[in-house]
C-alpha cells in the first residue's frame, strides 16, 4: 500500500475514533451491567413469584386481568398485555396515553393462573431501567437514540479503517508482538493493535447491530406507514370503535391464524405504535431461531376478525436478528461472561487509543508518515525500474 | 519480535482473519440452536480472548521469573 493511502486511512481512523470514543466508553460501561440485566434484576429481587400450580391448572381470563387493571387505575389507558417468558406471569402496561413519558408508565404483574395482582411498579423506577435509558438514548428519547446510532456508525468506520492501517503498521512486526519494557507509547501501541485486531469481528457485529437497534423506532414507523393505509382503507368514514371486544377471543383468533406460534404480547389499539382499530398481537416461533422472529396478527377490535397476517419486511427481520447479536443474551451464562470479557477488552482498545492520541509526539503521525513517503520514494529510486 | 524485512500480507493478516472467522462462526452458531451449537459458540468466542491471553501472559510470567531471579542473591 502506498504511504499516501496509508496516511489517508490513518486520518479516517483517527477522526472517526475521536468523534465516537467518549460515547463508546459510556456505552461499554453501561453495557456491562446490561449484559447481566436478567441476573441483576433477579438478585435485586423486586420480583414476586406466582403461586406454584400443578400442570393443567386453568389460566385466568385475560379480560378479567384487563378489567382489574382498569379498575385499579381508572384514569389510565391499558397499553399492552405481555406474557412472561420464564414464569406464568402476565404483565400489563398502563399509562395516561400511548406517547407518555417512561416515568408516567406503570407495570402491573399478575399470576397467570389465579389472576391475582403480584406487583405494581413504575417504569424507570429501578437502577437497571436508568442504566438502559442512559445506554440506549442518553435520557433524551429518540434524539439520543439517533445520536448514539450515528456514533456507532462512526465506530464501524473506525473499525474498518483500523483494520486497513493495521497491515502497514504491523508489516515489520510479528502477530501478537507485545513490548512491555520499552517506552510506554510502544507498550500501548502494541496493546491497542493486538486487542483491537483480535476483538474486531465482535466489535463490528455489536457496532452494526447497535445502529440497527438505535433506528428501531423509525424502522417500526416506516412499517406502520406502509401497512396502515391498506389496513384502514375499508374503515374510511366510519366512527371509531366505541367498545373493545374480548381480548381472549382475539387471542384465540390469532392462535388459529398462526397455530405454530406462541403469543408474546398484545398491543391495544392506538395512534402511536399500532393500529387505532386493531389489537396488534405479537407472536413468535418455537425453535431457537424462530423464537427470535416475531410475526404480528392484527385483530379488529369490533368484529374480532383477523387481518391476513403478512410476514414482516426484511428490515424488521434484520432488526429482530440484530437484538440478540447486540445483547449477547442468546447463548446462556457462558456467552454472557464472554460478552462481558470482550466488552472490557473493547474498553482497553478505547483507552489505549485515547492514550496514543493524547501522548502523541510533537511530530504527529502524519509527519511520521510524511517521512515514510519520502523514504518510500527514495527506495523507489534505488530499485531499478 | 521485530523483524527487519517487511512481512507478506498473509503473515500480517493471517491470525486476525482466523480469529475473525471463528468469532463470526460462534456468533452465528448460538443463533441456530441450543446444545452443540451453543457449546461451539462458547469455544469459538473464547478464541479471541485466549489469543490475547497467550500473547500477553508469557511476558507476565517472564517478568515474575525475573523478579524471582533478582531476589535469589538475597
Amino acid at each position: 500500500m502506498k504511504a499516501r493511502t496509508v496516511r489517508h486511512w490513518y486520518r479516517v481512523h483517527k477522526w472517526s475514533s475521536l468523534i465516537c470514543t467518549v460515547f463508546l466508553l459510556m456505552s461499554c460501561l453501561t453495557g456491562l451491567p446490561l449484559i447481566f440485566e436478567e441476573e441483576i434484576n433477579h438478585w435485586l429481587d423486586h420480583h414476586v413469584a406466582p403461586a406454584a400450580m400443578s400442570d393443567g391448572t386453568p389460566l385466568a381470563r385475560i379480560d378479567d386481568i384487563v378489567a382489574k387493571s382498569q379498575t385499579q387505575y381508572p384514569d389510565l389507558k391499558i397499553q399492552f398485555v405481555g406474557w412472561d417468558e420464564d414464569e406464568p406471569r402476565i404483565m400489563v402496561g398502563i399509562a395516561p396515553s400511548f406517547d407518555s413519558k417512561p416515568d408516567e408508565q406503570r407495570y402491573l404483574a399478575f399470576d397467570a393462573h389465579s389472576g391475582q395482582l403480584l406487583e405494581d411498579t413504575k417504569f424507570s423506577s429501578d437502577f437497571m431501567d436508568y442504566v438502559l435509558r442512559l445506554h440506549a438514548e442518553l435520557f433524551t428519547g429518540l434524539t439520543g437514540e439517533l445520536l448514539l446510532g450515528t456514533m456507532s456508525l462512526f465506530f464501524v468506520v473506525a473499525l474498518i479503517s483500523g483494520f486497513v492501517v493495521y497491515g502497514p503498521f504491523m508489516r515489520k512486526l510479528k502477530f501478537g508482538t507485545f513490548r512491555p519494557d520499552g517506552h510506554p507509547r510502544v507498550k500501548w501501541f502494541d496493546l491497542h493493535n493486538l486487542v483491537g485486531i483480535v476483538t474486531l469481528c465482535w466489535a463490528l457485529v455489536v457496532g452494526l447491530t447497535g445502529t440497527m437497534n438505535a433506528i428501531s423506532t423509525p424502522l417500526f414507523n416506516l412499517w406502520r406507514a406502509q401497512e396502515l393505509p391498506r389496513l384502514l382503507a375499508p374503515y374510511q368514514g366510519k366512527p371509531m370503535p366505541a367498545k373493545l371486544e374480548s381480548v381472549d377471543a382475539a387471542l384465540r383468533t390469532a392462535s388459529a391464524a398462526l397455530p405454530n406460534n406462541t403469543i408474546t404480547s398484545v398491543l391495544f389499539p392506538n395512534d402511536v405504535f399500532g393500529s387505532p382499530r386493531h389489537y396488534l398481537i405479537w407472536t413468535k416461533g418455537k425453535t431457537t431461531l424462530t423464537s427470535r422472529l416475531f410475526t404480528p396478527v392484527l385483530v379488529d377490535v369490533e368484529t374480532g376478525e383477523a387481518e391476513k397476517a403478512r410476514g414482516l419486511p426484511w428490515y424488521l427481520r434484520l432488526l429482530e436478528v440484530s437484538r440478540p447479536l447486540h445483547f449477547g443474551d442468546y447463548g446462556g451464562l457462558p456467552l454472557k461472561i464472554l460478552w462481558a470479557t470482550l466488552d472490557v477488552l473493547l474498553i482497553v482498545v478505547l483507552t489505549s487509543g485515547i492514550y496514543l492520541w493524547a501522548s502523541r509526539r510533537k511530530a504527529t503521525i502524519e509527519q511520521e508518515l510524511d517521512e515514510l513517503v519520502e523514504l518510500e520514494s527514495a527506495e523507489l529510486e534505488v530499485i531499478p525500474g | 519480535m521485530s523483524t527487519r524485512e517487511t512481512l507478506p500480507v498473509f503473515a500480517v493478516y493471517g491470525w486476525p482473519l482466523l480469529v475473525g472467522f471463528f468469532t463470526a462462526a460462534g456468533l452465528a452458531a448460538a443463533l441456530t440452536g441450543e446444545g452443540t451449537p451453543r457449546v461451539f459458540s462458547w469455544f469459538a468466542l473464547s478464541f479471541p480472548v485466549a489469543v490475547i491471553a497467550v500473547c500477553l501472559f508469557p511476558i507476565l510470567f517472564r517478568r515474575m521469573g525475573n523478579r524471582q531471579e533478582e531476589r535469589m542473591p538475597d
